[in-house]
């Protein structure tokens, strides 16, 4: 006997009940998957955004190093800076290759809807990010008061190469000498100027706000942090660590919000539980009939089970759906909350996220599917048609 | 009762399809707003092409004064193409295939348009938004965010140059120095885009309209 139609037909005798339980079913199984999507989505973005960065520590000024070194990378300004001579200390170290200052200064001017992000460099970042690539007719700095933009800053001020860009908060007119192409990361949004432009236009000379370092063999990055840790007023925070605290938190927190969705799963597969009782007592009757005609103790197990993991494979299917279509808004909706979001799209529902909830509401299926199962194959046909409900 | 448990089954599919399509891929090319629940936007990096409307609250105060409700309607242009170009004139191509409006009522009743749009001053980029009467002329303009110094910025921003764009119509002139305020030469470059970016707008606008968009 085919099994699946008469299941489906079964499930379909009472519509309403039937869809309610989906939805319950539907809606946890969407939470979940988008959870555990976001949390893949976001390490491996993380990870991503991270080796692009093409260092390993980075010398910040004495405060909570993780909060220091995060604002350094997303471009935001410190509340205290490090004194140049830092920077000189880090170049002569035995195991740096690259020691590349940064100042780092925002204006935000909310009455107009902008905040301006400048970033004041030297030649050294062009070591740390072989990967920038310029636009056509992009050169590098020419000048002190040149200024290279990030591709969505060109675009939001209109700006090419040559065009002139005036900074009102410090007076300063600067000439765009290039434009980055797009990369995904913050520094799509900066405006990027020599350092001392940068310290000149902000009062800050001799300060920066961070030291980027890229060591010439990471594995030597222990004995190196140990060295550089000696700087005056500053300290080291390798991205190991930094990365390493990050998802510490962010796993303390999904898991958190893990186990809050498995016990939606657990009232979900509840409700299906009592859907399926419901069902046995219902058809005591008809089950009696079909045991009187033929139909085994092990074929009416298997109908009932199959009805149980129909309704969990669907319900699942439909969560799927549902958080595929509901990811890129749960992602916007967490985005600011977490720390060091990646600046491209985390990605949606992954195949790893599906596969581990398909088995998920198929285990479900079968242990809320069991029981039911066990009743209806244990009526014996003769007190099943005598049944009257 | 087969046929029943597939028609259950293809509709959990549509539903859960509708849902996906309505989230993801909605269509609409229109949004409306109640006044009420209007607020600043916020600041972040948006398309070039696409200029946020930044204070629908004070625009609309100073613009359409008592207006009540705006719905944002996006205007498609690429097919009118050859009559936008035929009517900015020599070089003048069409440099967006869509436009934003925003269609403002009061009680019901339609006032006019909003258009935001984003010109290439000499110093960085000048948003700004322009108000559309009924009879496609403006009714008005007001500048959102700009970055010229303070030289340029004081011309552009002054009431006597923004208040001589007023009752302007696609076909007007748009001469500095004729029909608008001369300004110094030191602001000429950034006036003067500002002036053809409004003029190209209102261009595009009027000949959509007369279009039926």
């Amino acid at each position: 006997m085919n099994l699946l139609p008469l299941a489906l037909k079964n499930l379909m005798r009472r519509p309403l009940r039937t869809a309610f339980s989906l939805v319950g079913l539907a809606l946890s199984v969407a939470v979940l998957a988008s959870l555990l999507s976001f949390g893949q989505g976001y390490e491996s973005s993380l990870h991503g955004e991270i080796d692009r960065m093409g260092m390993q520590m980075m010398l910040v000024p004495l405060g909570c190093p993780y909060d220091g070194a995060a604002r350094v990378l997303k471009g935001r300004t410190l509340d205290n800076s490090l004194p140049q001579s830092a920077l000189a200390g880090a170049r002569a170290d035995r195991d740096v290759a690259v020691a590349a200052p940064i100042y780092t200064a925002v204006l935000p001017r909310p009455d107009q809807g902008r905040t301006d992000l400048w970033v004041g460099i030297d030649e050294a970042t062009r070591e740390l990010k072989p990967w920038w690539k310029m636009t056509s007719g992009s050169h590098w700095f020419s000048g002190e008061n040149s200024v290279i933009l990030g591709a969505d800053a060109a675009a939001t001020e209109m700006r090419r190469p040559g065009d002139k860009l005036y900074s009102p908060e410090t007076k300063t007119e600067l000439t765009v000498a290039g434009v980055l192409e797009r990369s995904g990361t913050s520094d799509d949004s900066q405006f990027f100027v020599p350092l001392a432009t940068a310290q000149r236009m902000f009062r800050q000379p001799g300060r920066l706000t961070a030291i980027a370092i890229r060591l010439k063999d990471p594995a030597n990055v222990g004995p190196a942090a140990d060295r550089l840790q000696q700087t005056r007023g500053a300290q080291v925070v390798t991205l190991t660590e930094m990365m390493g605290a990050f998802l510490t938190l962010l796993g303390a927190a999904r898991k958190l919000l893990v186990a809050i969705t498995l016990v939606a799963v657990v009232i979900g597969s509840l409700s299906v539980f009592n859907t399926m009782m419901a069902a046995v007592l219902e058809r005591t009757q008809e089950l009696g009939v079909l045991r009187a005609i033929g139909l085994t103790r092990t074929g009416a197990f298997a109908l009932m089970l199959t009805e149980a993991l129909l309704l969990t494979t669907l319900g699942g299917l439909i969560g799927f759906g549902l958080s595929l279509a509901a990811g890129p808004g749960i992602q916007q909706a967490i985005r600011p909350f977490i720390p060091l979001a990646p600046e491209g799209g985390i990605p949606g529902l992954t195949p790893a996220a599906a596969v581990r909830c398909l088995t998920l509401m198929t285990a479900v299926g079968l242990f809320v599917g069991t029981y039911p199962a066990w009743r209806a194959s244990r009526l014996a046909p003769a007190v099943a048609l005598r049944w009257d409900g | 009762m087969q046929a029943r448990s597939i028609g259950f089954l293809i509709g959990c599919v549509a539903i859960v399809s509708a849902v996906i399509a309505s989230l993801r891929f909605a269509p609409s090319n229109e949004v409306t707003f109640p006044v009420s629940a209007i607020h600043t936007t916020s600041s972040g990096v948006e398309a070039a092409g696409l200029c946020p409307w930044r204070s629908p609250k004070d625009d609309l105060q100073a613009l359409f004064p008592g207006a009540d409700h705006y719905e944002q309607h996006l205007v498609i242009l690429s097919d009118l193409r050859l009559d936008i170009s035929q009517r900015l004139g020599p070089n003048g191509l069409l440099d967006a295939n869509g436009i934003y409006a925003y269609r403002v009522t009061r009680g019901g009743k339609s006032v006019g348009s909003i258009l935001a749009q984003r010109a290439a001053g000499e110093y960085g980029a000048i948003e700004y938004v322009m108000a559309v009467a009924p009879d496609g002329s403006l009714a008005g303009v007001r500048l959102q965010r700009q970055r010229e110094p303070d030289a340029i910025a004081r011309t552009i921003t002054s009431p006597a140059f923004l208040k001589a764009f007023a009752g302007k119509t696609a076909a007007s002139p748009f001469h500095l120095g004729g029909d608008l305020p001369a300004v110094a030469p030191a602001a000429r470059q950034t006036a003067r885009s500002l002036v053809d970016s409004v003029r190209r707008l209102l261009i595009e606008f009027t000949v959509a309209r007369e279009h039926g968009r």
